[in-house]
């Protein structure tokens, strides 16, 4: 391995994006080190000296067998938190939050809600934090920007890489429902708990024991008669890359086939499974027409087909939560399906008798860029044009029918008579245009870059237009235009100044423009000499930044004040339905941005050349002029109160990284761990007249729930003592047992307290790599602490609706043999007003720590190779969700609302370079 | 040649950037939207959108059926629960409204239609209608508000006048409420204002929903039976009594309005004589598929469980009560030779219904058993249903929830009368009309079962039970119980249903059983809580006692 070079970006984090450059192949010496266009890393170092951000190279983020681009980042930046609360085919997309906000997505320099991307394509993925770091899309940067670029040539000979890898997925955490039996006992206990008469004989009882009779006395568990224990995956990629100095290009093609977990019947001729299969197209071009002169185009396009059961995948997870095991056998005696009137679903014929629904997306984003030298003005002058156009559509189509379920009775005399609930009906066929989007987006830059001996100047002058039409909405516009400036004093000083305004079509005129300053400084200690060059510090470099964000939160033209539609009434003797028109909400005239102002502190070390990084960041994000009802909004106006500019919210966090990376002897090694908490204040809110300081908002986490605090179960003793309890309710042994903060001896609305995140979260990430010879071996691991979720919802109570199953957890109920160690209060048969009121009962803690992925790979010697004419070849075996850790029982961490669950991937692929 | 490809650059940049910057999108702002003036229009006689704006002012006239959340309103009576147990209808009899939380909260909803018809009374004399379309029109909208403050008097008491004043934003909105009697003096001074304003009668089949002169009297009528009643009033004079029933007199004075000939072709005609005001909707069959039995394969889902002292309080065909020796009443065939209405109010077990008869034994079709949820009593609710359609399917008919009918005042004014003189002839002569109606038997003396009352309380008994029997599930009694303060004893203890278990035989056995225990807590809950954030918001609309 000859001339590589590490390029580790200053003020960047950790040494990520370096790249490894030999003769047109690449390499991954280093894992986590992967490979950053030559252009992208130039582009970052000449603006990135003060900013605060952290980038990650397309190829360690390939590590991770995924479909969606999201899932791949999780625990690889400090400060980014990524949940999947979803493995469903096609939409398991993870939810970002960047410092407590969701980031916006820059794709190849464009905002564009884009990540059907194939991780082969990526380039790079960059998080930009501070106000100065995000100022030229300061409108777009409250919750600071994900920029994901793809691939684009190299000036090397050609290289053509294929890529197949086949993975198994099986969900790493099923709900643990119970039997029968146990339904059956635990609701008879419910019953008598509630004082009310047992529903289930003994005789019933032991018939759910011995499954004498499945079919008067079924035991149905759902999960296991429904889902698959395992599901493939398969990707396949295979993309060309290389050029000259004059052109040089990158085109790739990829395919993803995840299939969904259901187990179907095959009794259809087309498939019921869910699934999601996925063509991805993307190139990209440059060409250098002239000595001044630079072209590019950039195509991304996909096609995206997804499937599942005409009921849909979520309402069939959704019954397999609420149906309990005796509710209906699947099939009865005579073949025909179960059910009664309460359940004319049978899940088994909603997933196989039910048609299916197809989906399906189209995406493409072309992009065009010019730039061009300006050297007979002046040298170091150049002007740039980009056009983006990007276009959306989603389809669905419904080919679901209906089918009847039959109740067997057996009467008194012994005879089997059915009953029959709905109807068979002919399979629809709806299409159903559900989305259309496209976009339009256009930037000039004029910029200056030039050193004069010690001082060195790049300016920028910017101006943007972003142009989105969401199907027959009027566009919306967003402009920002301003100016860049950034000096530095022999790379010792360093200082950038933003000034940007911004403008958007849909505020009123009056507040539409706003400007948003900010500005940056660094200093290079060692450069500056102030510490003699040693052998500990290599670099070590503080910086501050400071400025405004902006968020339209303008609705659609929401100025507006309106009268609309309504259903109207209906008159006559012949009943005619006659239109209505009614005043709409009222709205505020003056509506306006929400403001962010963001401070940012940071330190980035380098030491024991360059085998340590060290780095943290300190922030102060204040969001102001936020949107929200006045809190005097009486209900005798008549209509639903204009939303202000009133609210402000602080949110104050910590982040830092430590990577270590060395060899020992063949063996090299690297470490990388990050750090992330942050704390959220509402500074202001419009608060109505709240009678005790408990119940205000003020002061408090943003969006924190409220609810009763609890001081343990009630005991015979509370109830002679008349313990408070909510209103009209009458407590049992077992209820939970409210603290009456305002001691008027009743629990209600003056009670309520702040319930959740008390104390503050930290989220950790840790990267490991290895590298022996021809082996790899990479490792991510993901943790929380501290965090805690809301289980106060109805699929974790018990005997919700008609009757939702029981799970494990409810064994654990109070019950006065149990009294010392229950973790439930005692059951009831249904909802219970005290024991299922908003109470801190229900904040879990549901900490993790998870080997998000593993990878393992051998890169085979390339004299061996050259004989069948390969450059490279390679074997690798990748895992995601592999292990977990967690207090939470039975329950995945990040997805936990009995949806379709997360999944476990085994995967296995390989890699040939020719 | 260099030179040019400059120039050619640099024009292009222009170009581009000249392009980008100078197009404009065709619109500044959506042009769809409706705007105040469009909506009260100066140029079209016709008044077109504002009289669809009146239109959808119609719709928040009071409704019924099941609209708590499945349930019907008076599930939260002593006539009916719901069949699924802890559904928050059952939160008015358990006691756990709170100000917090109350499922038929109407404050917000009634000031969002006083709104409504102020903006319309503040802006419709811009529009260049006839001269007698504006009068109807404004009449209409005053009629609309005056039954949005009678919905918040029932309920409330006390509620904030607004006269027509438009509220802005930047208003004092920490008004103080009016008094009980205010509201009530403002109502029924209202409706005096516009009886003469609105139609007289409907001239056109398409105007059929619409107010008249009768609607606006009931509503006076209304008003003043509550004013007198004991809730409002503790101490009512025989005056105010014999007001009321004076303003039911002149309801039942109006020549287009009588009785329906057959009892249950009341609730499923759309212009029924009997209707004075109703709550009209399109065809549909939404009562059948949330009350019907839930063994038939069209799917009813028996939310409504009439209770046994429902079932009891008809009398049987004769029209004694079945509690008289002499009535014939069998408790072992307990539902032979009932009252007629009682057909149409309740589903019994026996009852054929869509070709079969009904099974709320034990274990029968309609009551499984096994946790599926069905009637908890024994009995489904039949009212407002129509019988025809299929055992598979339904078939839409006309539900209209009447508002006010001619039977319900002709016993507001029985009612009135009563107290305000006590049980003189006219009294006996509504309540026997109202009977021969019901298709009771008139029996021998022809007096369909009514025995000679000549004592007040003892006729008001008689009333009370009448009014529950012939108006079950027409929201009258959960207010009728508030209104006589007698919801703290009816509404104490159990309610019961009918446990019938059907041997290998065939034979059936019936056992009242308790099934709902329940309680109504009189220090508060005759009157609703005013919201609490409301009150938070502005003190000064002051707290209902005790809530």
């Amino acid at each position: 391995m000859k001339s590589i070079t590490l390029c580790c970006l200053a003020g960047m984090g950790f040494c990520t994006a370096a790249y490894a450059y030999d003769g047109g192949r690449t390499d991954t010496l280093f894992p986590p080190a992967g490979v950053i266009h030559r252009d992208t890393a130039d582009l970052l170092l000449r603006h990135t000296a003060t900013l605060s951000g952290y980038s990650v190279s397309g190829s360690v983020l390939n590590q991770a067998p995924v479909a969606d681009v999201t899932n791949s980042l999780s625990g690889r930046f400090p400060g980014l938190y990524l949940l999947q609360s979803t493995g469903q085919p096609g939409l398991d997309a993870g939810l970002f939050s960047l410092r407590g906000q969701t980031p916006t997505i820059l794709l190849n320099g464009v905002p564009r809600n884009y990540t059907d991307i194939d991780l082969n394509d990526i380039e790079s993925v960059t998080v930009l934090k501070d106000a100065a770091a995000t100022a030229l899309y300061g409108a777009r940067a409250q919750g600071g920007l994900l920029l994901i670029k793809t691939k684009r040539g190299l000036n090397a000979p050609p290289v053509v890489s294929f890529t197949a890898q086949y993975g198994v997925q099986d969900p790493t955490q099923l709900p643990n429902v119970l039997n029968s039996y146990d339904y059956a006992t635990l609701y008879n206990e419910a019953l008598r708990n509630d004082g009310r008469a047992p529903l289930y004989s003994d005789q019933e009882l032991e018939a759910y024991r011995t499954h004498s009779d499945p079919y008067r006395y079924p035991d149905v568990n759902w999960y296991d008669e429904v889902l698959k224990r395992s599901t493939p995956i398969a990707r396949i990629n295979l993309n060309m890359r290389g050029g000259t100095q004059k052109a040089s290009y990158f085109a790739s093609v990829s395919y993803l086939d995840q299939a969904g977990i259901f187990k179907t019947d095959g009794s259809n001729t087309y498939s019921t499974n869910a699934n999601y299969k996925r063509y991805n197209l993307t190139a990209g071009l440059d060409i250098q027409l002239d000595r001044d002169t630079e072209v590019g185009l950039n195509v991304l396009g996909n096609l995206g087909n997804s499937q599942e059961p005409g009921f849909f995948t979520s309402s069939t997870f959704f019954n397999m939560a609420s149906t309990p095991p005796n509710a209906y056998p699947i099939f009865n005696p005579d073949g025909s399906l179960g059910g009664n009137s309460d359940y004319r679903n049978n899940i088994f014929a909603q997933l196989n008798r039910g048609g299916y629904r197809t989906n399906s997306t189209r995406n493409l984003a072309v992009d065009g860029r010019v730039k061009r030298y300006l050297p007979f003005i002046t040298k170091g002058l150049y002007a740039a044009a980009n056009v983006s156009f990007y276009s959306s559509y989603f389809e669905t189509v419904n080919f679901a029918k209906n089918f009847p379920v039959f109740k067997m009775n057996i009467d008194a005399a012994g005879d089997t008579t059915y009953q029959k609930f709905g109807d068979v009906s002919a399979q629809q066929k709806n299409p159903d245009v559900a989305q259309v989007n496209r976009q339009l987006f256009t930037q000039f830059m004029l910029g200056y870059d030039k050193s004069l001996g010690q001082h060195n100047i790049s300016a920028l002058l910017l101006a943007h237009r972003d142009q989105n039409t969401n199907g027959m909405e009027l566009p919306a516009e967003m402009w920002q235009y301003g100016a860049r400036g950034d000096y530095n004093w022999k790379e010792q000083f360093y200082v950038q100044l933003n000034a940007m305004w911004a403008s958007y079509n849909y505020l009123p005129s009056a507040t539409r423009r706003v400007f948003l300053p900010s500005g940056s400084v660094a200093w290079d200690v060692m450069r500056s000499g102030l510490i003699g060059s040693n052998n500990i510090i290599t670099a070590l470099k503080p910086r501050l930044a400071y400025g405004y964000t902006a968020n339209a939160n303008a609705g659609y033209f929401a100025y507006n004040q309106s009268y609309s539609g309504t259903a109207g009434y209906t008159f006559g003797v012949s009943p005619v339905g006659t239109g209505g028109v009614a005043e709409g909400s009222l709205v505020n005239p003056r509506r306006d941005w929400e403001i962010g102002k963001k401070f940012n502190a940071g330190i980035d070390g380098s030491f024991f050349n360059g085998h340590l990084q060290l780095g943290a960041d300190y922030f102060i994000h204040r969001f102001v002029d936020l949107i929200q009802a006045p809190g005097r909004s009486s209900a005798l106006l008549g209509n639903t109160w204009p939303v202000m500019n009133l609210g402000r919210n602080e949110y104050r966090g910590f982040e830092a990284y430590a990577g270590y990376r060395n060899n020992a002897g063949s063996l090299h090694y690297n470490i990388t761990a990050n750090l992330y908490s942050e704390q959220s204040k509402v500074l202001f809110q419009d608060e109505i007249g709240r009678p005790y300081p408990w119940l205000e908002r003020t002061g408090k986490p943003v969006g924190v729930p409220f609810g009763y605090e609890t001081i343990g179960y009630m005991t015979e003793a509370d109830i002679t003592a008349k313990a408070p309890t909510v209103t009209g309710y009458t407590a049992v042994p077992g209820d939970l047992k409210f603290k009456d903060q305002n001691g008027d001896g009743l629990i209600d609305a003056d009670d309520q307290v702040q319930i959740d995140r008390l104390k503050p979260v930290y989220y950790y990430g840790m990267q490991l790599g290895l590298a022996w010879k021809g082996f790899d071996l990479n490792a991510v691991f993901y943790g929380t602490q501290n965090r805690t979720i809301n289980l106060g919802r109805s699929s974790y109570w018990e005997f919700q609706g008609l009757g939702t199953p029981v799970f494990g957890h409810h064994l654990q109920r109070w019950t006065p043999e149990t009294a010392a160690t229950a973790e439930y209060p005692r059951l009831s048969a249904g909802p219970n007003p005290n024991n299922h009121a908003p109470s801190s009962f229900w904040i879990k803690n549901a900490d993790y720590f998870r080997l998000k992925n593993l990878q393992l790979g051998y890169t085979f010697q390339q004299a061996w190779l050259k004989s069948v004419r390969l450059k490279e070849a390679r074997v690798f075996v990748t895992g995601y969700n592999l292990l977990t850790s967690t207090k939470l029982k039975d329950l995945d961490p990040e997805s936990y609302s009995l949806g379709y669950p997360n999944m476990r991937v085994f995967n296995a692929g390989i890699n040939i370079k020719f | 040649m260099k030179r040019n490809s400059q120039y050619i650059w640099m024009g292009l940049a222009c170009v581009a950037l000249g392009f980008s910057a100078c197009q404009k999108s065709l619109e500044d702002g959506p042009l769809e939207l409706l705007t105040e003036e469009y909506v009260f229009d100066r140029t079209d006689p016709l008044g077109q959108r504002a009289n669809a704006y009146l239109t959808d002012m119609y719709s928040s006239l009071p409704q019924g059926f099941n609209r708590i959340g499945n349930d019907v309103l008076d599930a939260g009576s002593d006539d009916g629960m719901s069949s699924e147990v802890n559904s928050t209808i059952e939160f008015f009899k358990t006691g756990r409204i709170t100000n917090g939380f109350n499922p038929d909260d109407a404050w917000a909803r009634q000031y969002m239609l006083i709104r409504k018809a102020n903006i319309f009374l503040a802006n419709i004399d811009v529009v260049p209608v006839a001269d007698s379309l504006n009068k109807y029109w404004k009449a209409e909208a005053r009629f609309l508000r005056a039954i949005s403050y009678f919905e918040l008097y029932k309920r409330y008491g006390g509620a904030v006048l607004l006269g027509d004043r438009v509220l802005q934003t930047s208003d004092n909105f920490n008004l103080p409420r009016n008094a009980a009697e205010e509201v009530a003096d403002y109502i029924v001074k209202e409706c005096d204002a516009i009886k003469d304003l609105v139609r007289p009668q409907l001239y056109y089949d398409v105007d059929l929903g619409r107010i008249t002169k009768a609607a606006v009297l009931a509503l006076k009528a209304k008003t003043l039976l509550y004013a007198a009643s004991p809730y409002m009033n503790p101490s009512a004079t025989t005056a105010q009594w014999q007001t009321a029933a004076d303003a039911a007199e002149e309801v039942l004075a109006s020549p287009y309005h009588r009785l329906e000939a057959n009892f249950g072709n009341v609730f499923l005609t759309r212009n029924s004589p009997e209707i004075i005001l109703a709550y009209q909707t399109a065809a549909n069959s939404n009562v059948e598929r949330q009350n019907e039995p839930i063994g038939y394969q069209r799917g009813g889902r028996g939310i409504t469980s009439p209770t046994q002292e429902l079932v009891d309080a008809f009398p049987m065909k004769s029209g004694l009560p079945i509690s008289d020796p002499a009535s014939g009443y069998d408790p072992a065939n307990p539902y032979k030779d009932r009252d007629p209405r009682f057909y149409l109010t309740v589903f019994h077990n026996g009852m054929s219904w869509l070709g079969r008869p009904i099974e709320t034994f034990e274990g029968g079709r309609d009551k499984p058993g096994n946790g599926i949820a069905a009637t908890r009593t024994g009995y489904y609710m039949r009212k407002f249903m129509t019988s025809s359609g299929s055992a598979s399917s339904y078939s839409n008919a006309n539900h209209n929830f009447p508002i006010f009918r001619y039977g319900q005042t002709m016993l507001d004014c029985a009612e009135a009368l009563n107290e305000a003189q006590g049980p003189v002839a006219r009294v006996f002569q509504l309540l026997t009309d109202i009977r021969k109606r019901a298709g009771i038997e008139a029996g021998a003396d022809g007096k369909y079962g009514i025995p000679a009352i000549t004592d007040k309380t003892v006729m008001r008994t008689f009333i009370r039970n009448e009014r529950r029997t012939e108006m079950a599930f027409e929201e009258q009694r959960f207010w009728d119980i508030r209104r006589w303060k007698i919801a703290e004893t009816v509404l104490s203890g159990s309610l019961h249903g009918m446990k019938i278990t059907k041997a290998a035989n065939g034979a059936l056995t019936y056992e009242r059983v308790p099934i709902q225990t329940v309680s109504f807590d009189a220090r508060r809950m005759y009157r609703y809580p005013i919201p609490l954030l409301e009150v938070q918001k502005t003190p000064a609309l002051g707290q209902n006692p005790n809530w």
